[in-house]
């Protein structure tokens, strides 16, 4: 040891203070055996107990012995840490030290609650673990924090109902807010229903009434025919790029006559109708939309010039290109919606192949009162495009009979195995709509499994359509024929209820396809960093504790994104997204912990291991002047150590969680217990906060009991883990030594489980090679709840660890001893 | 200041949210701790695996970590008053505020001395049976209570006075009297949540009569206390609800409520045989894959609605019409578990009447967007109709934004 | 075939050109020859693999996909390697190693697939285009460039006429 590194040494004080709890510490605990313990461990000055050291004469006693004995670290021994390290962590700041330099011995959940049957062993494991934490404590390193400014706007993408909420949310709130949509115009989906269930409002006048309040309030900037490209940045600082494509009619000059739209001699399927209708080469799509400015189709344009010649405001300009957009923004709402699934890939129904075999969303826009037959539902057998007055033409009957048939590719484990959640609603309200307002005498029969009517008032509108006389057929039709020359259709179904197979003739058959994400949004999930679902939704962080919040801090996603939903739940999404967004931005500027990772640039060798570690994009390599090194976005990083532990070089290090911080509680906890449980095996585990200590804690509370010798070592995530720690363990005298973490899909952290799955089997493979044997370690998935889980894997490894006996290296140590 | 009315998974989530933008919130619950019926379920869908009602009621403000544990750090928000125990005696209007007198219950232990050290609980001799905890003492708590004080339930207590002894920290008060707490507030939230339908009437299904025909809230009760011992078990889906005599309206959740159930207990006992009678399953969206997963694990599924129940050798015989082979069938089993409707809380009645808000037929409040027909009155949660956990979060979350406003 | 597949992304038409204008003007088959410093396009990988760490950086940068990654680590690095001169985690590792080791260090252990750390990469010369990106961007200096070229390769196929 050189003359500094003795000199800092010494000057390291040390206070230990041991919690009673009433009895559940000290009724299965030695406390004083303890305190006489841990005073003769080196650089201990002071060591004390307390009946209760959370309450307020207990902090006192700490706060007062921090300034008699001149303490610089303080080492608490209570419950776990994830009830009172913030009490101490705080009384340590009022005592005017680093609130890191603190240290939590677990002695209530790993000791006297699961080892109350033996006083003894249970004071003993205290010891250790005492011993491992005051080990530690000297290695501790002041952790500061920082305040981050944040910027009060927020970027808005998809003009649905949801993301229209969510903009007039914070629009009206004050905060500064860009609305995107890729389409030329707001409205999504909804806009091209004809009614809504259950009030059975019209979508127009809805959106009409919210496109109003846009215009009023002028903190909302809408971008339309745009989509992100490109996003860096950090929470409450994110920089967005926008690519906005050309409309060729300047938005600033058109008035929105659309005399352009009337003289435009082209006509082409129209993509918003379903190929249902035609439009002219310089278009709308409806005409409330907004902005009311229309969109020219360079495809279809003949390039004849007449829209120019008839524009009074000059508006038309056929050289403009794509614009880049680039928006600084505190965070971000996705609200992408859906997109109908066109069920080809059903052969039995025809789709694409008999043209009277129908979507539920095509029938929509038959009934929609603006739309191709401004709401009369037709054969499109029967439907021929006019060339003289450029125009639909119907020939032939309204259709009498319809058969809608529900749960199309959904609920089906050929295609979808999701339920569609609002097909059975939206196929309820076209029966309603055609029988009262189109021919109530048409027949309608409804094949469907299960009718979901759940939530308020649903359940009356379908007694109301059953009243009106559409028939229910419980069964999902096999197979549909057309007969070529009439375009009848005949729909082969088993009605389970009658329990025999009916053929029922109809004029249109309807099918609710299932709701798919709408297109790009996985792409667009890659740019913003967030995660989709094996189906391919948006995956929001947790279904009750966080709906609209996502894995990557200050974006949140609302309405059908994340999966089908009807209007009432996109819109109190939207809300719920506004909300979260403005209680981040708020404040107006954020508090964050340094506890993160951080880079030695000595030792960095700027490998780039750590880059391809890290979940969050949060640690990155860069020119120096030094050459190639990592370099740690603090606000990005989440602190899992997942880059520590895959450090070639020791570099990068998990703040608190560091190399000599750790091997130095490995020491100390070995050390100990090889001298107080001479000779019995000795388990080492390091768990997971997340998922495996908290079930460590349950198994406290539940007072399950395991043997005493297995000592846990908590970790922010098991992807700290590094194979350095399990070989040192190994060094120190370990016998058995496994690793719990969260299973596979759960991991808080994405999937730092695995990563540390990896090392793990890596470490086995290396132990074997070497003669130690890799039973000696492994790893097990352990959830929070499953207390039961943990006890059982302790026991199991103590089994282990008994029948493989010492490691060689202990039993070499053991005969050395002895001679 | 901002009165939030039921200290459920709604009336939290809506003093978190409000209190995050620094508003004075204050939540009233009339049980002795926080939670409400979520206190009463063993585990939620539909996470999976499923969460513990405990992380779920204890940690509910903590984005990222998502196995939490231990209380909440809803017990330290600064500008958060909690008063439970406490009823609402009367809500006056004035001056666009509104003066609420809240009475505060004794709870016998000073919330500000005790520090939940469970000598008291060791030392007490009285044992009674509590619905929620199964055998326990007269001073009791909750797993992981909020606020994290014992509580002494008087009814049981024989003033012994040997908890007043142990106790260390000298918080035990027998003699505590009612206190009269009054309030100003600016807008008023009711979360008061909802109730089940308790189907004495429907004489066809012999609830009360049967020992073993209970409800799904009881029996996730005794999942809970894990002593729930069945080889056969029915379960009956719409009871009350989705029926003119009683309620029209579907309660939503009970199908994924009664499959989650059938699920646990099955993971449980592989034996065990389960049968669901329903009408409709309606397991929603992403819910499917919980529908198939019971179907997976062998779960009966009969579309029928059992007509009949009767008692035989502690037996129950179930007759039902099989709808799907068209023939009446007998099935006996050990349990019956009906589903019943949720109907809103007794209380929101009464709360009503003060505050003049309008109720629909049932019985629960009117809303648009999380407003009623008051205004700076908002609702959140099930008092304004039935909805799941996830919903509830999002309401309350979403209706913090009307509140603001 | 393979190779070729490899390579399809760069454009080596010229260089081919010249090897083979070289090998048409050569008067014998040379083995190597020295060539000035800085003169890319050729000269020739030299790989150091005790002092590899397998970040794989070469292995996803090279243009024509000269590098295969190879998932075993050689235990015999442990037994060479001199733990002064290491990297610090790397040397506590290595010598952790050292004194657990009950048999000779000798064999190979499997790297599981996306474990970065542990391991070594295969050069292959032949689909080398000695653009020195690799020594460029290897952390360790294991892969350095030397300033000869390797004939013998060019005339593996006998001299042309």
């Amino acid at each position: 040891m050189s003359e500094k590194e003795k000199k800092k040494n010494e000057e390291i004080r040390i206070g230990f203070f041991q919690c009673h709890c009433g009895v559940n510490i000290a009724g299965s605990v030695d406390v004083k055996e303890v305190v006489e313990y841990a005073k003769k461990l080196p650089n201990v000055v002071v060591a004390k107990d307390h009946m209760f050291l959370c309450s307020d004469p207990g902090r006192n006693l700490v706060k007062e012995a921090i300034k008699k004995y001149n303490l610089n670290r303080v080492v608490s021994s209570h419950c776990t840490p994830s009830l009172h390290q913030e009490t101490f962590r705080t009384v340590l700041k009022e005592a005017g030290l680093n609130p890191f330099f603190h240290e939590n011995v677990n002695s209530r959940e790993h000791a006297s609650w699961v080892h109350y049957r033996d006083k003894k062993k249970a004071t003993d494991k205290v010891k250790v673990l005492v011993a491992g934490g005051i080990e530690r404590v000297k290695h501790h390193k002041p952790i500061g924090t920082m305040r981050l400014k944040v910027k009060k706007s927020v970027l808005v993408i998809g003009g649905g109902p949801a993301g229209i909420q969510a903009a007039l949310d914070l629009g009206k709130a004050g905060y500064k807010v860009y609305l995107v949509d890729r389409r030329p115009h707001l409205g999504g989906n909804m806009a091209r229903l004809g009614k809504v269930f259950p009030t059975d409002d019209c979508p127009i006048c809805i959106l009409g009434k919210k496109f109003h309040e846009l215009r009023q309030v002028k903190e909302i900037e809408v971008i339309t025919y745009a989509e992100v490209k490109e996003l860096s940045g950090y929470v409450g600082n994110y920089k967005v790029k926008i690519e906005k494509k050309p409309r060729y009619v300047d938005e600033e000059k058109c008035i929105g006559c659309l005399t352009c739209v009337s003289k435009c001699p082209v006509r082409v399927k129209s993509e918003w109708y379903e190929g249902m209708d035609v439009r002219p080469a310089i278009y709308i799509n409806y005409p409330a939309q907004f902005p009311r400015i229309p969109v020219r189709d360079p495809e279809a344009c003949i390039n004849c010039g007449v829209c120019k010649k008839v524009c009074p405001a000059d508006a038309i300009d056929f050289d403009q290109k794509p614009e880049t957009i680039e928006l600084e923004v505190g965070a971000i709402i996705v609200a992408t919606g859906y997109e109908e699934w066109k069920p080809y890939a059903v052969e039995e129904y025809g789709y694409g192949k008999y043209k009277n075999v129908i979507t539920q969303l095509e029938l929509a826009q038959m009934l929609n009162p603006e739309g191709p037959t401004h709401g009369k539902p037709f054969k499109p057998s029967d439907a021929r495009y006019d060339k003289k007055k450029r125009k639909l033409v119907i020939e032939g009957e309204p259709p009498k009979k319809y058969v809608f048939i529900h749960c199309v590719g959904s609920r089906d484990e050929k295609y979808f195995s999701y339920c569609s959640k609002i097909c059975c609603m939206y196929s309820i309200k076209h029966a309603k709509m055609i029988l009262m307002d189109v021919d109530p005498n048409a027949e309608i029969y409804l094949c469907y499994m299960d009718i979901r009517a759940f939530s308020k008032g649903y359940e009356e509108y379908y007694k109301q359509v059953q009243k009106l006389g559409a028939r229910i057929v419980r069964g999902k039709p096999a197979e549909i024929r057309e007969d070529p020359k009439t375009k009848k259709l005949y729909v082969k179904v088993e009605d389970t209820l009658l329990g025999k197979p009916i053929e029922i003739e109809a004029d249109l058959v309807v099918l609710a396809s299932t709701l798919r994400p709408s297109k790009g949004t996985k792409e667009l999930a890659d740019i913003l960093r967030i995660t989709t679902g094996e189906d391919g939704f948006l995956r929001e962080l947790h279904p009750k504790v966080g709906p609209v919040d996502t894995v990557t801090a200050g974006i949140f996603i609302a309405g059908a994104a994340s999966g089908p939903k009807d209007i009432p739940e996109s819109v109190a999404q939207g809300s719920a997204a506004a909300a979260r967004a403005m209680s981040l931005l708020g404040k107006g500027e954020v508090e964050i912990i340094l506890n993160k990772a951080e880079v030695n640039q000595e030792l960095c060798i700027g490998c780039g291991i750590c880059e391809t570690l890290c979940p969050y994009g949060a640690i990155k390599v860069h020119e120096t002047h030094l050459g190639r090194k990592a370099k740690v976005s603090e606000v990005e990083c989440q602190g899992c150590g997942a880059c520590a532990g895959g450090c070639p070089t020791g570099a990068v290090m998990r703040r608190n969680y560091e190399l000599d911080q750790m091997f130095a509680q490995i020491e100390g906890i070995l050390r100990s217990a090889k001298e107080i449980f001479k000779d019995e095996p000795i388990v080492l585990a390091f768990a997971c906060k997340q998922c495996a200590y908290a079930a460590s804690e349950a198994a406290g509370t539940s007072r399950l009991e395991y043997p005493p010798n297995v000592f846990i070592i908590r970790i922010p995530c098991s992807g700290t883990i590094d194979i350095a720690h399990v070989l040192k363990a190994f060094k120190e005298g370990a016998d058995v030594v496994y690793v719990g973490g969260c299973e596979p899909g759960s991991c808080a952290f994405v999937d730092g489980n695995l990563k540390a799955e990896k090392r793990i089997q890596f470490a086995k493979r290396l132990l074997d090679a070497i003669g130690i044997g890799g039973d000696r370690l492994e790893i097990f998935w352990i959830p929070a709840p499953e207390s039961m889980k943990f006890a059982e894997v302790a026991k199991m490894m103590v089994e282990r660890a008994k029948k493989l006996g010492p490691t060689p290296l202990r039993k070499a140590k053991a005969v050395k001893e002895v001679i | 200041m901002i009165l939030i009315i039921g200290g459920g998974i709604a009336g939290m989530q809506s003093a978190i949210e409000v209190t995050s933008y620094g508003l004075e919130a204050a939540i009233v619950e009339k049980s002795p701790y926080l939670g409400g019926n979520a206190n009463f379920l063993h585990k939620y869908f539909p996470s999976m695996p499923l969460d513990c009602s405990v992380c779920i009621t204890s940690c509910i403000d903590m984005p990222g970590i998502r196995k939490c544990f231990y209380r909440s750090s809803i017990f330290s928000l600064e500008n958060l008053k909690i008063y439970t125990n406490s009823e609402i005696k009367e809500i006056k209007k004035e001056n666009g505020k509104f003066k609420v007198v809240i009475e505060k219950l004794p709870r016998y232990v000073r919330e500000d001395r005790c520090v939940n050290c469970e000598l008291c609980k060791d030392a007490c001799p009285v044992e009674v049976e509590d619905n929620l905890l199964g055998k326990r003492k007269a001073i009791y708590s909750y797993p992981q209570p909020i606020p994290p004080v014992y509580t002494i339930d008087m009814q049981a207590c024989n003033k012994c006075g040997k908890c007043k002894e142990v106790c260390r920290t000298d918080a035990i008060d027998l003699e505590q009297k009612p206190e009269k707490i009054e309030l100003e507030a600016e807008a008023i939230i009711i979360a008061t949540g909802f109730e089940e339908f308790k189907p004495h009437d429907m004489v066809e299904y012999g609830y009360g009569t049967y020992k073993n025909v209970i409800t799904q809230l009881e029996l996730a009760k005794m999942l809970k206390q894990d002593n729930f011992k069945a080889e056969k078990v029915l379960m009956i889906q719409c009871v009350g609800s989705r029926d003119k005599r009683f309620f029209a309206y579907c309660s939503k959740i009970c199908c994924m409520f009664a499959i989650k159930h059938a699920i646990m207990l099955k993971e449980k006992y592989p034996d065990i045989e389960i049968y669901i009678a329903y009408m409709d399953i309606r397991t929603p969206g992403f819910y499917e894959y919980w529908y198939r997963k019971a179907r997976e694990l062998g779960i009966k599924f009969l579309r029928s609605r059992p007509g009949d129940i009767v008692e035989n050798n502690g037996k129950l015989e179930v007759y039902f019409e099989n709808t799907l082979e068209k023939k009446v069938d007998k099935l006996e089993v050990d349990y019956v578990v009906l589903s019943t409707a949720l109907i809103p809380n007794e209380n929101v009645k009464r709360l009503a009447e003060m505050l003049g808000l309008e109720l629909d037929e049932y019985g629960f409040i009117l809303s648009e967007d999380g407003r009623t027909n008051v205004p700076n009155v908002f609702v959140a949660g099930l008092a304004s109709s039935v909805k799941d956990v996830p919903e509830t979060v999002l309401e309350a979350v979403a209706s913090t934004v009307e509140v603001i406003k | 075939m393979a190779e070729k597949e490899r390579r399809k992304d760069v454009n080596t038409e010229n260089r081919d050109m010249l090897i083979s204008i070289i090998k048409k003007l050569a008067k014998k088959e040379v083995d190597k020859i020295e060539i000035p410093l800085t003169f890319y396009g050729f000269g020739r990988v030299k790989y150091d693999a005790n002092k590899c760490v397998a970040c794989l950086k070469c292995y996803e940068n090279c243009p024509t996909k000269a590098y295969d990654a190879v998932r075993l680590f050689d235990l015999s690095t442990v037994k060479n390697a001199d733990i002064e001169s290491l990297w610090w985690k790397r040397g506590i590792i290595f010598q952790l190693i050292r004194e657990l080791a009950q048999k000779d260090l000798e064999g190979y252990v499997e790297v599981p697939e996306g474990l970065r750390g542990y391991g070594r990469v295969e050069h292959n010369e032949e689909l080398c285009i000695s653009c020195s990106k690799c020594a460029d961007l290897c952390p360790t200096k294991a892969l350095t460039f030397e300033n000869e070229i390797n004939m013998s390769l060019w005339f593996k196929g006998g001299k042309e006429e």
